[in-house]
């Protein structure tokens, strides 16, 4: 038996960054727990993978490419999907960028870039949909974080920094939007395999890990599927980790 | 991926301080996902009734009553547990004690003073918040690593992740269950066992007809950021996500279900930051 609160039929989720491994995982996982997807990525990111795992599940998907961190292009990319669906009740904020580069060869083209991509378009993305969940006086956003937003990586410091900021969102939004009736949650994964399929068992990581193992990319589309489920608006301003026991460890 | 992943068909789980409110809604979710459930407290005659409820859910379920701060008398409900059902899967650990002075339970939750403190009253609130939570632990874990396949979730309190004014005791117990929480989820990470902690916020505890009261409401609902306590059912889509194959990869988590209220700042709502000025 399955809880009905996970199912989401009828229900419609808007997931940025849709073209990559983990926008793949959400949007299938998404579709199979019963929601409509509009599944949105940078111009020329194709979108094909996320139409054929929407849908294999049955449900409709409707795709968009535009600029991500513009204000009036994500207005039109949300009212497109609200055109199409009427409603957007889950917003998955899952665009995001890593670089790997000591901090002090990092131009401030790329600091902002790392800004602009992790932070200018959630904060977009947010502002956008929020308003229209603010209207109905109910939504769910999930943001996808990292634990890197909680720890220091060498040479990550643009990523660590922008995704403390998202997780620090997630907590302020909780706060701003809990009288609307709006919950907001991030997911924060640790140390995933480089596709759905592959496992790397000589990764030096894998020792760090107390599972002895990556997580994979299905993982956190179940994840998402729960921060995203109703019946529990109680549940709110969180970062809930996979880590395979990362953080939890000394 | 499949939705199957969600479901507790098959499972046998045990959820303790299961005769009424956050217990006992747990363990209705748990048996609306599928799980056969076996409820623990030391009032046989509640268990009883609660297994009742869950067995119309279509699953099995059994009231076993303990006194959970006696190691054997665990070991003996999760024996009994594994022979009458076939193993144990989930453990849900939520039994625990508020004090008021003197050692009195089921009080406001204000002990005593802490210079008043009496041994008795220090260790009653370690024993049975704390030690039920590893002698229950240790006992299902047996089992559990045996068959490389086990959820343990401890029930502390936002009182053992934050400071609280009016009970010492409880928040050490409860801090104690979330670091004690932790460690096992190192040391079982390779067993297929994953132990996480939810820690709920203000829920009604006493009873649940308290949910809907009012006053009750707006009283903790204030401080809250959606502006109302929780409701004990809120807690289902958590325990039942944690119990479940859909949680593989996440272990050692401590997750505060408290409608945003740690997250907010402690200022009255609309309060503007003193220090800010104008953007222009």
């Amino acid at each position: 038996m399955i809880l009905e609160e996970f199912l989401l039929n009828g229900q419609t989720a808007l997931v940025t960054g849709a073209d990559s491994l983990s926008g793949n995982a959400i949007v299938s996982a998404l579709a199979e727990a019963g929601a409509n997807i509009i599944a949105v990525a940078n111009p020329n990111s194709p979108l094909d993978t996320a139409r054929k795992l929407v849908t294999q599940h049955g449900k409709k998907i409707l795709t968009i490419n535009g600029n991500l961190q513009d204000e009036e292009s994500v207005k039109e990319i949300v009212n497109k999907g609200l055109n199409q669906f009427s409603n957007i009740d889950i917003l998955v904020n899952n665009e995001q960028i890593a670089f790997s580069k000591p901090l002090i060869e990092i131009s401030p083209d790329e600091w902002r870039k790392a800004i602009d991509i992790n932070l200018l378009t959630t904060f977009l993305f947010s502002k956008t949909v929020g308003a229209h969940m603010i209207k109905l006086q109910k939504g769910k956003v999930v943001n996808i974080a990292s634990g890197m937003g909680d720890r220091g990586l060498e040479n990550s410091s643009s990523y660590s920094t922008t995704m403390a900021g998202i997780m620090q969102m997630t907590s302020a939004l909780s706060v701003e939007w809990g009288k609307y009736g709006i919950k907001v949650n991030a997911a924060g994964p640790v140390w995933f395999n480089n596709g759905e399929d592959i496992e790397d068992l000589s990764d030096p990581v894998l020792r760090y890990i107390p599972m002895r193992r990556k997580g994979n990319w299905h993982e956190l589309g179940r994840m998402v599927i729960f921060l995203a489920c109703d019946g529990s608006h109680f549940l709110t301003g969180k970062t809930l980790f996979l880590d395979g026991g990362v953080l939890s460890h000394a | 991926m499949s939705l199957q992943d969600f479901s507790l068909d098959g499972k046998v789980a045990v959820v303790t301080g299961a005769s009424r409110g956050l217990g006992k809604a747990m363990s209705i979710a748990l048996g609306r996902a599928g799980a056969d459930v076996i409820v623990v407290s030391r009032s046989q005659e509640q268990l009883d009734k609660v297994a009742a409820e869950i067995r119309e859910l279509g699953v099995r379920s059994l009231g076993i009553a303990a006194d959970l701060t006696d190691s054997k008398q665990v070991d003996r409900m999760i024996k009994q547990t594994v022979d009458e059902f076939g193993g144990i899967h989930i453990l849900v650990n939520n039994a625990g004690i508020v004090q008021s002075p003197g050692g009195k339970t089921d009080s406001d939750g204000n002990e005593s003073p802490a210079v008043d403190i009496s041994d008795e009253e220090w260790h009653l609130g370690m024993d049975t918040n704390l030690s039920s939570c590893f002698y229950c632990s240790r006992a299902a874990a047996r089992y559990m690593i045996k068959q490389k396949w086990g959820r343990i979730i401890n029930i502390t309190s936002v009182a053992g992740v934050r400071g609280t004014r009016g009970s010492p005791i409880y928040s050490a117990a409860k801090g104690g269950m979330v670091m004690l929480s932790k460690a096992l989820a190192q040391q079982w990470a390779q067993d297929g066992i994953t132990v996480n902690i939810i820690a709920p916020g203000s829920f009604p505890w006493r009873d649940l007809e308290d949910a809907t009261n009012a006053d009750f409401a707006n009283l903790r609902g204030s401080r809250i950021p959606i502006k109302r306590p929780g409701d004990p059912k809120e807690l289902g889509p958590i325990v039942v996500f944690l119990s479940s194959e859909a949680s593989s990869y996440t272990t050692g988590e401590l997750i505060v279900v408290d409608g945003g209220a740690l997250e907010a700042a402690a200022a009255p709502a609309g309060y503007i930051f003193p220090g800010i000025h104008t953007i222009n």
